[in-house]
């Protein structure tokens, strides 16, 4: 095994010994990928937080059960509601055991202490282990009471009429004249108050342009997680060139340069290894980018190795400030200085698209906005081939000449100086 | 074995090495002797090719460390100052890579790393991270490390620096060990203990320069049989020197306004006389330390310094 594969298998053992440092670099594109999924609704199921809400319905009225209906509904996910009927025991032991977000109890009476207008008490018993998702069932219960409350203002009569009919075996049938009746009420009470609650409507004309491209749709998460994962891409760069300042400190450096071994074998061993952790995290953000987004995976492996080959040529760009640098904190500021504006203009803090034009215009003429146009084009499958073997020779020639930069320092004043 | 002509460092402005010129054979191990910034270091590190001379040259088995680096490293071991060790890496992965890196491979390699840890008695702990050893631990692994691949030429920059008695004794026998065994050494120290127990052959180097070189024995008599006489009190450094300089047989090898150290043969006999001039000429002694003729008298009287200083 050559000084190289030594080093690098030596630096990847390494990285495995330091699992925090690991798991904050794989941690990065998982952060990240959650958090463009909760921005963006991702591309799931639709399913979001649901309250679980036990209901205990003591009156077994109309009303009750039109509350319960209500709460029952998911049209357009309006009300984060999952409602089970369950009887006042069953229903106190699952709440104190914490199984169910809120308990509601409906009081025998309900029905009929609204329609007298007399005061009515819903109890609701929320769950203290629980914090959001009680609140929520607080809050759509209130807009809930207040619409049966509306309700019976509006068509009282009608109402009235439907449950002084209403037989002893709670079974809601009536004479035919009897609901003609109070169908005509409730048309009349329409009637009435249509010109307060349906004012002639504005009409609203929403134009969206079609875009010129006529490539396939694009999600926005799909648009923006290259950006994030070349900023993870960045930082992990940048955290990997500062072991050569650990190695420098602690005289390993030194004692490899007089070894009877080449200090360009040693830089490659250490950048073999740096391009096999940023591939291990591309491919873990590219897993979960896959999950949350979508992403096509026949684009995968190509968007990986783009992705392993950037992040050298990063490690190459940010490696020279590290070795000119008097000191490790000179390096760092430096490193900062040079990492922050590019990361802003290329478009990783903020996608091109967000950008004004000129600044977009910029940000992708610096060597990460290009790299990240590409790495866009590889993942939304919008890239041509010859493009991108131009693109990719490019990119190695380029890190060529950067190693060749690092290599003349690492061996020389860098190694010395210490 | 190492063959040093003329070997000048410059950075700069700043001579680190001035025309130090040495040999070292095989079999026996050579000492540099002298304070922490004397040149020690950047001498080991134009021998181990790490640094490139202003001019002169150095030539290991006959090799140039500039013109033929790689060639010269692969006889070469070096045993640096500061402990250079994978913290994370365990003893014997250390061992491994080291050994990896003068081209041990295999069986060979697991073998040699198992006798080497042997000898420097970690054989216990070769599996455990070396984040977890004692600093003793840690310099004779960083010993190991030198001395893996069987080189026929040591470099040893201070190995013993801050480390437990007991680990130095075992350092200072496996350094005689690689002697035995035929191994050329070069010992940087600025323990004088050290460098007279164990150096066959010493250089005193101060300010780059290489201020003596010999055996002990030929630096012992270049001492003679003078006491060096130090004088700790208030004193006036002009009027000192002039009421001394008619003394006979006696070097004024330091005066300034709190110390006076005087080189003269058979000082105790001649304390009370001296009292009497140095009284004349107004000075208060508070504290006197006579030393015999060693090496750091030899020292004191080359630099005009005490070597810890």
């Amino acid at each position: 095994m050559s000084f190289a594969l030594l080093t690098a298998k030596k630096d990847l053992r390494r990285h495995m010994r330091d699992p925090v440092s690991l798991l904050l670099w794989l941690g990065i594109p998982l952060a990240i990928a959650g958090l463009i999924r909760l921005a963006f609704g991702g591309g799931g199921d639709g399913a979001g937080l649901r309250a679980h809400v036990l209901v205990v319905d003591l009156d077994q009225s109309f009303l009750s059960q039109f509350l319960l209906g209500a709460m029952g509904q998911q049209q357009g996910g309006e009300l984060p509601f999952e409602a089970e009927a369950v009887d006042l025991e069953e229903g106190r032991r699952r709440i104190d055991d914490g199984d169910g977000s809120a308990l509601l109890i409906i009081p025998e009476g309900f029905a009929e202490a609204v329609l007298e207008e007399q005061a009515c008490t819903l109890e609701l018993v929320k769950n203290p282990a629980q914090r959001i998702l009680p609140g929520m069932v607080e809050e759509a219960l209130t807009m809930l009471v207040d619409g049966v409350y509306y309700v019976h203002r509006t068509f009282g009569e009608p109402l009235r009429s439907i449950l002084e009919s209403e037989p002893a075996d709670g079974a809601f049938t009536a004479p035919n004249a009897e609901v003609a009746r109070i169908s005509v009420e409730i048309n009349e009470a329409i009637e009435n108050i249509g010109e307060l609650i349906f004012p002639p409507a504005i009409e609203l004309v929403v134009e969206v342009p079609e875009e010129e491209d006529d490539g396939p749709g694009i999600d926005f998460g799909v648009l923006f997680f290259p950006s994030m994962l070349f900023m993870t891409l960045f930082f992990l760069a940048g955290g990997l060139t500062e072991d050569f300042w650990v190695e420098r400190t602690q005289g390993t450096l030194r004692r490899a340069l007089v070894t009877p071994n080449r200090a360009a074998a040693f830089l490659l061993g250490k950048l073999l290894a740096a391009v096999a952790l940023i591939a291990l995290v591309s491919a873990a953000a590219h897993v979960l980018g896959q999950l949350a987004f979508g992403l096509e995976l026949q684009n995968v492996p190509l968007a990986i190795l783009w992705s392993a080959v950037a992040g050298a040529f990063l490690v190459l760009v940010l490696l020279p400030i590290q070795l000119i640098a008097s000191s490790q904190r000179a390096a760092n500021l430096l490193g900062n200085l040079v990492m922050m504006p590019l990361l802003m203009l290329g478009g990783s803090f903020f996608p091109f698209e967000a950008m004004p034009d000129w600044m977009a215009a910029v940000g992708k003429r610096t060597p990460n906005g290009w790299a990240l146009e590409q790495l866009k084009a590889i993942t939304t499958g919008t890239y041509d081939v010859p493009s991108l073997a131009v693109a990719f020779g490019g990119l190695l020639a380029v890190c060529a000449v950067l190693f060749a930069l690092c290599t003349w320092r690492l061996g020389g004043a860098f190694a010395r100086s210490a | 074995m190492i063959e040093v002509e003329g070997l000048r460092k410059e950075y700069g402005d700043l001579v680190a090495v001035d025309g130090v010129s040495f040999t070292a054979e095989a079999g026996a191990i050579y000492g540099l002797l002298g304070p922490n910034g004397a040149g020690k270091s950047t001498t080991i590190g134009c021998l181990s090719g790490l640094l490139e001379p202003t001019a002169g040259s150095v030539r290991v088995l006959g090799r140039d460390v500039v013109g033929e680096a790689l060639a010269a490293r692969e006889s070469l071991g070096v045993v640096p100052q500061e402990l250079a060790l994978y913290e994370d890496l365990s003893a014997s992965e250390n061992l491994a890579y080291w050994g990896g890196a003068y081209r041990m491979r295999g069986g060979e390699l697991r073998a040699r790393v198992a006798q080497v840890l042997e000898e420097v008695g970690l054989a216990d702990r070769a599996k455990e991270p070396v984040k977890r050893f004692s600093g003793g631990m840690k310099r004779r692994l960083n010993f190991a490390c030198g001395v893996l691949h069987r080189p026929q030429v040591l470099l040893l920059d201070e190995p013993t620096v801050g480390i437990d008695p007991q680990s130095r004794v075992r350092l200072i026998e496996l350094v005689r060990e690689q002697a035995a065994g035929g191994t050329c050494v070069l010992y940087t120290t600025h323990y004088m203990e050290e460098a007279e127990s164990l150096c066959d052959r010493l250089g005193i180097i101060d300010g780059g320069k290489l201020i003596a070189e010999g055996t002990l024995a030929e630096l012992r008599g270049k001492v003679g049989e003078r006491d060096l006489l130090r004088l700790a009190g208030v004193f006036d450094p002009e009027r000192v020197r002039a009421a001394l300089e008619g003394v006979e047989d006696l070097d004024v090898v330091q005066a300034d306004a709190e110390l006076v150290m005087l080189a003269v043969p058979g000082a105790s006999k001649r304390l009370p006389s001296l009292f009497a001039v140095l009284t004349e000429a107004g000075a208060d002694v508070r504290e006197t330390t006579m030393t015999q003729p060693s090496l750091e008298s030899l020292f004191i009287e080359l630099t005009g310094k005490e070597l810890r200083e």
